[in-house]
């Protein structure tokens, strides 16, 4: 069965064909083999050709994280990972908050012209402000939310017109 | 000696005050916000009272409602933490006013220091050098440029009451300086209650060098020494160690002379850090940090001595634990910090629940850590989580030990440094202690993890179809530790022996 998963904003298509031992994963052209013991849920040790390697894996919604030897890696369900960073997003016609906060600063509105990086809110967590710059030049088609109140992350708080 | 105490701060410095009380046999009260009502601070602590809605002002900031909670559950001394209200001077007054005892200076000593303006003129005065700065009245943004130039460009704003990078700006150019003379206000407003910023010379490549002193109410002073905590972004220290690599002896000696110069000019009691820059063998009096720092626990390794203990001493009316004379150090010590952040992506705060945790253990490291597994971490407060103390015979050995413990801490749920803090550690220039406070920028600018090998994502993936789900109900908060390979091949020697006989 060809299973799906999304890490860095990539899809990542892969096989896991379980056995007595453990499993062979199979990603592109390559397979994987795996010998594996389980230690309580979630909890393992994953041998490969380059050794044996602790790991922990832990699910909550659709967000999916592993720990190995020492490395984090943030898998995503298809379709849930438009919860990923601002960062990573096409959509380069909003300005998102990058986490929950407190909007202390607007500084556009409707009909203004904006040019790239150009600092178009403040968004204040844990006692740090964080400028949110316009990812393009353009004019703001709108805004969202007013100062003083709080943001969720991802919450778009500038738009930008679709340029024709 | 202090029978009962109130903390008034919350995560791992209320933890590691706690832990050094009840080695003394004093009784701890916790406070806490609607959101830590299950923190481990307040689980950790003998009592605990809640203090108010989750924003800081509304609880942790809360002067009248803290020292209410210390009078009514009996505390005879309130000690601070770091941050919060650790250095505001109406604080210290209130909780004396009360009847009780202010783990801390003499509010008159922290008023002096706290304010940044004052302890730059208190330090010239004491023979002690400063780096050029100016000072204005009113945050004219055309009279402060004015001031930038006579000192020359790029400045930097700085807040009078702060600490910890907040209110702080570097301006490179006159064009960038009313949106940054107003931001560093308001963010020193809302984190200290004050906006009063000034300005002073930035200098280029300083390494951040600092010195632990305490005083007594007898009117001696002592240093334990130096921390070296150039590896800094956004202007707060991650990597922090004691000795450091840059001193000499002979350098030791004269900026120690001139810290414990600087806290005894100002009538100083208990624990207080005094910072320079060091540039060469230059070195400039920066500020006094008048309270328990972060990153003393490397100065309580290479010492040997416990600082919480000295401060409740100290503050229980007893004389200075030690002489200079009988200050010793011994071996190498290196922090790292722990921050919800994320580091790929410009250290923006990270929140979210602690999914899994598995702090390192290993001889020689110490892990101060204020969560558990299931621990939320909010919006509200400063985003620390835990520090790692790693400490040998030599700086090669303690970073070695570092190396392993960070890579042996499983922190899932938020995002974290940790891998940014091993590719610091293994970096050549860091291990040669070539460091300054523009260590990431020169060395690993645009940070990002090492790209992923096929091998480890297929062994992750792997994993993920394996994860176990959690609802939104709370997780499980024990459990066992994913065992280490060493372990798992303890069980295959057994496991071969058995199938042998």
């Amino acid at each position: 069965m060809m299973r799906e998963l999304v890490h860095n904003g990539e899809r990542i298509r892969f096989t896991v064909d379980s056995g007595p031992q453990g499993a062979t994963v199979g990603l592109g052209e390559s397979r994987h083999e795996l010998t594996v013991q389980e230690h309580g849920a979630g909890r393992f040790i994953i041998c490969n050709q380059r050794g044996s390697f602790a790991a922990r894996a832990v699910r909550e919604k659709d967000r999916i994280w592993v720990w190995l030897a020492g490395r984090v890696f943030e898998l995503a369900v298809p379709g849930a990972e438009t919860t990923d960073h601002a960062h990573h997003g096409q959509a380069a016609n909003d300005v998102r908050a990058p986490m929950p906060g407190t909007l202390v600063k607007l500084l556009v509105a409707p009909g203004d012209a904006v040019e790239k990086d150009q600092v178009v809110a403040v968004v204040e967590a844990m006692k740090m402000e964080h400028s949110l710059r316009a990812p393009r030049s353009g004019v703001v088609a709108g805004v969202f939310g007013a100062p003083g109140g709080i943001v969720d992350a991802e919450a778009v708080v500038v738009s930008l017109a679709v340029e024709e | 000696m202090i029978r009962k105490l109130l903390i008034a701060n919350r995560g791992e410095i209320a933890v590691r005050v706690m832990r050094t009380a009840r080695e003394l046999g004093v009784r701890t009260v916790a406070v806490y916000s609607d959101v830590d009502r299950t923190a481990r601070h307040v689980e950790l602590a003998d009592e605990a009272v809640a203090i108010g809605p989750p924003p800081p002002t509304e609880s942790y900031l809360n002067i009248p409602r803290i020292v209410e909670a210390a009078v009514q559950s009996g505390c005879e001394a309130v000690h601070p933490g770091y941050g919060f209200l650790s250095e505001n001077p109406r604080f210290a007054e209130a909780v004396q006013a009360a009847g009780l005892i202010f783990v801390g200076p003499p509010p008159k000593a922290m008023r002096l220091l706290g304010n940044k303006i004052e302890a730059r003129a208190l330090a010239q005065k004491a023979g002690v050098p400063i780096t050029p700065g100016e000072t204005f009245d009113t945050p004219d943004a055309k009279k402060v440029v004015k001031l930038a130039e006579k000192i020359g460009w790029p400045v930097l704003i700085k807040a009078a009451a702060g600490g910890g990078g907040k209110g702080m700006r570097v301006v490179h150019a006159a064009a960038d300086l009313p949106l940054a003379l107003e931001g560093a206000m308001r963010e020193a407003g809302s984190a200290f209650g004050d906006s009063t910023v000034y300005l002073e010379k930035y200098l280029a490549r300083p390494r951040h060098v600092e010195f632990q002193v305490f005083g007594d109410a007898h009117g001696h002073a002592v240093h334990l020494g130096e921390r070296e905590c150039s590896i800094q972004r956004r202007h707060q220290k991650i990597i922090e160690e004691s000795p450091s690599p840059a001193l000499t002896p002979e350098l030791r000696q004269r900026m120690g002379d001139a810290a414990v110069r600087v806290v005894k000019a100002a009538g100083y009691a208990n624990a207080g850090t005094v910072e320079f820059l060091l540039d060469g063998d230059h070195f400039y009096f920066l500020e006094v940090n008048a309270r328990l720092q972060v990153e003393h626990p490397v100065t309580e390794f290479v010492t040997g001595e416990d600082l919480v203990e000295w401060q409740l001493r100290i503050a229980s009316g007893e004389p200075l634990p030690k002489r200079q004379e009988e200050i010793h150090f011994r071996g190498h010590a290196i922090e790292c910090r722990i921050y919800a952040e994320d580091p790929a992506h410009g250290f923006l705060p990270s929140s979210g629940r602690i999914l899994a945790l598995e702090e390192p253990h290993l001889p020689g490291v110490r892990v101060d850590s204020g969560i558990r597994e299931g621990s939320d971490v909010s919006v509200y407060y400063d985003p620390i989580l835990s520090k790692v103390i790693a400490g040998a015979a030599t700086r090669e050995a303690a970073i070695r030990k570092m190396c392993v413990a960070l890579e042996n801490y499983v922190l899932l749920g938020v995002a974290s440094p940790i891998e940014l803090l091993r590719d610091i550690l293994s970096h050549p220039e860091f291990q040669k202690g070539r460091l300054s406070t523009h260590f990431l920028e020169d060395h690993l600018p645009d940070w990002k993890p090492r790209a992923v090998e096929d091998s480890e994502l297929a062994a992750a993936l792997w994993a993920a179809t394996r994860a176990p789900r959690l609802g939104s109900q709370p997780v499980e908060v024990a459990g066992t530790a994913t065992p280490s390979p060493w372990q798992v091949l303890g069980h295959w020697k057994i496991a071969q022996r058995e199938e042998k006989s």
